[in-house]
């Protein structure tokens, strides 16, 4: 009863509000800018398939042509080369990618990769509102890998390769851009072919032709001039080797001001759907051999449908409510036990408010409450109070997972702005988790089963920051951070595993230019302390909670010798240790009395050091050399010699000197990197072949 | 009106922590002494000696290299803890109310990280047995400190031609 006076406060200091405000940091993102109606959402709708050249060329004739790569050489080799040419034709325009991309990890496996994708596309085809045109998407793939194995050493391959190819057309009818593409689709490979290719193969070749087809209609752009509607449709269908898919996305949102406390204020709507229905193939592994299989039927749907409000400006403050239901199912029809069945549905409703952000106090956040429901095997019904046979009892125990989550989280960010450069924020955010497993049932006459899990997660942050800023050549700011979270289980099963952490973070950054030197330095230590709810169960005490303790500190700086010249370094320090508390509540021989330590089993500090010395010439033409030494030192208690020990990572220096250089001449583009790392430890470290890391990247356009 | 709109908002942060939004429900149970994940009472085997098993769950009282040996009048039968556990296990859902009375009849032997426990007899019950009591045996145990200091079961040499706990029985 006491808790709810202060929530009845609540609901009478909302009141004030008429019923409306949004949280701006949960704010939906099919939501997100009202006035450029940027609605594309994760799950609902899918813009990039919208027509995107509509318009007519400017330059007819022209071309481009980027021209891209990238290698990287250190332990794994990568290569990723993309030539891309876009011709622009007199009536129409043409589009041409190739991509090749290779990859080797530790000379056991390797996979290259061939990409051609392009299209070609002619504007108003015979003076028609229609443009026509060409797509094609080739693909090869061929992955090597090395297996050893008693028999010897053997080298096995598979390749893979698929085409789409077929015609494609767009335009636009009453306003709405639409685009029909169909054609035929192929699917080739091998999965037990030679390094050499084409050499021999043991006769392991599929190959599997199919049809593909798509629609796609509305976009960016409101169709209807008297209505604030945006809608997009989206389906897409492959039929390859018996296996079928389809996908079907449609998205619709509206928004328009609305007159509920005078003009200004916004409503928005939104709903989305989207479903795919069918099986695919994919390349799998089983023993080191590659094998092609199909993956199961499913239907994967998903729907969301939201609704918002927006107020104008009042009292130099916006507020925001929205409210949003979604549902996401996965099943499996070929699978009549339906135990992969799984349903979710959610409901969010949040509230929030900001103010100007110039005022002398301002404020941005909010609170967000939700619910939601995982149910498993959605198809099938189950009595709570069922004596399963031993043949449906595993249906039974999945069914256990089904639960409900009650959800609240809220953020809110107060800044007070002081004369002098001056600012003090105070951000305070929480969040909770409810979880609750309803079904239970008996699985003998004795024995009734519950699902053990049921537990509530609650964090609360309270960060408080001073910043100082005085113009461009100093700025400073102190920090304090405090979270408590705790994990409570409330099942007799995992009650004993409930606990309180506490976390504490203190910091300083200081940022300032002197002359030609400018110096930075972040400092921050912090520490986490755990403590179980209950000490002890039955007559014996719990496991010592943890504890960890972190000091770092990072220093860099910046000489600039001339307009040409700067020195630069980069110090960074780190200690940790982590163990256990063993208060006097944990102990399990009484003769230690009242004794209360902290039990450090490991320790380490890491530092590195990297400075060097950059020339630039001021064009994107730069070169730098320079050097890094690292250490880690890291020690383990070690229970038998009953004292710390030096890890196996406690061994050597690394050092690494480098040169890098980026290079800027016309319309190219160049960064090459050279890197050589010693390790002390390491009696190869002198071999001319071990240890560069060279990457080089280009990018050239004409 | 700016002012109070502020210190309203400024209210509402310090009144969600208070109104019990952002708490965790009070735990109303006393967690369970894990009697079912020690029905055998293994427990039982290092009383007295200011030791114990750090957790009682099935697979934390053996070693992994842990050895179950049963010797009989017509042989001697050797298991290792997988084949040990899953027996335990199929034993318990057999016999879900089943006792272990483990009585020993010498003093234990003591190293630093390592307890001899010697010729331990048992007798085991259940209100599933037909007659009970039916199973009974001697049993030698070698208990060790790993470098974690948790204690676990390294050997169990079992004297018993019916033994309850044998595998191969």
């Amino acid at each position: 009863m006491k808790r709810l006076i202060p929530l009845f406060l609540f609901a009478l200091m909302l009141y004030p509000f008429a019923e409306a405000q949004v949280q701006e940091q949960y704010w939906p993102v099919e939501f997100g800018n009202p006035d450029s109606v940027d609605f594309v959402s994760d799950e609902t709708i899918d813009t990039s398939v919208v027509p995107e050249e509509e318009e007519p060329p400017e330059a007819p004739d022209s071309s481009t042509v980027v021209l891209t790569g990238k290698t990287a050489l250190y332990q794994t080799v990568r290569a990723h080369s993309t030539l891309e040419w876009e011709k622009i034709l007199p009536k129409g325009h043409l589009d041409q990618t190739a991509s090749y991309q290779y990859s080797q990890q530790a000379s056991q496996s390797s996979i290259q990769t061939v990409d051609g994708t392009g299209n070609i596309l002619f504007y108003n085809v015979r003076s028609s509102p229609f443009n026509a045109g060409l797509i094609w998407t080739p693909i090869v793939s061929y992955s090597k890998k090395t297996i050893e194995s008693d028999a010897g050493t053997r080298t096995v391959g598979a390749l893979q390769s698929s085409a789409d190819l077929g015609p494609v057309l767009s335009g636009s009818f009453r306003g709405i851009p639409f685009t029909v593409k169909g054609g035929l689709y192929g699917f080739t490979w091998n999965d037990s072919i030679t390094p050499w290719l084409l050499s021999s193969t043991d006769g392991r070749y599929h190959a599997s032709p199919g049809v593909f087809g798509g629609f796609d209609c509305g976009g960016e752009e409101a169709p209807f001039d008297s209505v604030p509607l945006w809608f997009s449709l989206n389906t897409m269908g492959r039929s390859v080797g018996g296996n079928n898919l389809g996908l079907l996305r449609t998205g619709v949102l509206y928004t328009n001001e609305t007159r509920v406390l005078g003009g200004g204020d916004s409503i928005y709507l939104s709903i989305g759907d989207s479903i795919t229905n069918g099986k695919e193939l994919y390349i799998g592994d089983f023993g080191g051999n590659s094998f092609y299989s199909n993956t199961s039927w499913r239907i994967n749907h998903s729907f969301s449908g939201s609704a918002a409000l927006r107020f104008k400006e009042r009292f130099a403050t916006i507020v925001r409510s929205y409210y949003r239901y979604g549902l996401h199912s996965i099943s499996y029809p070929n699978e009549s036990s339906g135990e992969n069945d799984i349903r979710t549905t959610s409901q969010i409703l949040g509230f929030s408010a900001r103010t100007r952000k110039n005022l002398p106090i301002s404020y941005d956040g909010g609170i967000e409450f939700g619910w939601e429901f995982d149910d498993y095997m959605y198809k099938r019904s189950f009595g709570t109070n069922d004596s399963p046979t031993a043949a449906e009892r595993d249906a039974y125990i999945i069914n256990q997972s089904d639960h409900y989550t009650g959800k609240a989280r809220t953020d809110n960010d107060f800044t007070i702005r002081l004369p002098a450069g001056f600012r003090v924020n105070y951000h305070l955010a929480a969040a909770k988790d409810s979880k609750r497993y309803p079904f239970v049932f008996r699985e003998t006459l004795t024995i009734k089963r519950t699902n053990v899990n049921e537990n509530d997660r609650v964090w609360t942050d309270h960060l408080l920051s001073l910043f100082y800023e005085r113009d461009s050549s100093l700025s400073a700011g102190l920090y304090g951070k405090y979270r408590r979270t705790y994990l409570y289980y409330y099942h007799e099963n995992r009650a004993g595993e409930s606990s309180i952490t506490d976390e504490y973070r203190t910091g300083i950054n200081v940022r300032g230019t002197l002359g030609p030197v400018s110096l930075r330095e972040h400092f921050y230590m912090d520490v986490e302390i755990s403590d179980n709810y209950f000490k002890k169960i039955g007559d014996k005490p719990t496991d010592p909670p943890p504890y960890a303790r972190r000091f770092s500190s990072s220093l860099s700086g910046t000489w600039a010798i001339s307009d040409s010249f700067s020195l630069n370094g980069n110090w960074v320090n780190i200690y940790s240790d982590d163990g256990y508390w063993y208060g006097k509540a944990y102990h399990i021989d009484t003769s230690a009395g009242d004794a209360e330590f902290y039990a450090i089993e490991s320790k380490s500090t890491k530092y590195w050091i990297d400075c060097w010395l950059r020339y630039g010439l001021g064009n994107g033409t730069a070169v730098s050399i320079g050097s890094k030494f690292s250490d880690v030192f890291e020690r383990r208690y070690d229970f038998d010699l009953r004292r710390f020990r030096n890890s196996e990572l406690d061994v050597g220096y690394d050092i690494e000197p480098y040169v890098r250089t980026s290079l800027a001449f016309g319309t190219c583009r160049a960064a090459l990197s050279v890197r050589r790392i010693f390790k002390t430890e390491d009696a190869e470290r002198w071999s001319k072949r071990k240890n560069w890391d060279i990457s080089l990247s280009m990018q050239v356009y004409w | 009106m700016m002012k109070s709109l502020r210190m309203m908002i400024g209210l509402l942060c310090p009144l969600f922590l208070m109104c019990g939004i952002f708490s965790p429900r009070d735990i109303t149970t006393q967690p369970a002494v894990n009697e079912s994940e020690d029905p055998f009472m293994f427990r039982k085997l290092l009383e007295g000696t200011s030791e114990m098993f750090s957790k009682y769950t099935w697979q934390d009282f053996f070693n992994p290299d842990c050895e179950y040996t049963n010797v009989t009048l017509s042989g001697t039968v050797n298991c290792t803890r997988e084949t040990l556990v899953n027996h335990l296990l199929q034993l318990f859902d057999l016999y879900p109310d089943v006792t272990v009375n483990w009585q020993r009849t010498v003093d234990v032997v003591r190293d630093v990280d390592r307890i001899q426990v010697n010729q331990v007899s048992y007798t085991v019950n259940s209100s599933h047995f037909t007659d009970p009591p039916l199973y009974s045996g001697s049993s030698d145990f070698v208990l060790v400190r790993d470098a974690s200091s948790v204690w676990r079961i390294q050997q169990w040499k079992d004297y018993s031609d019916q033994s309850f706990f044998s595998p191969a029985k």
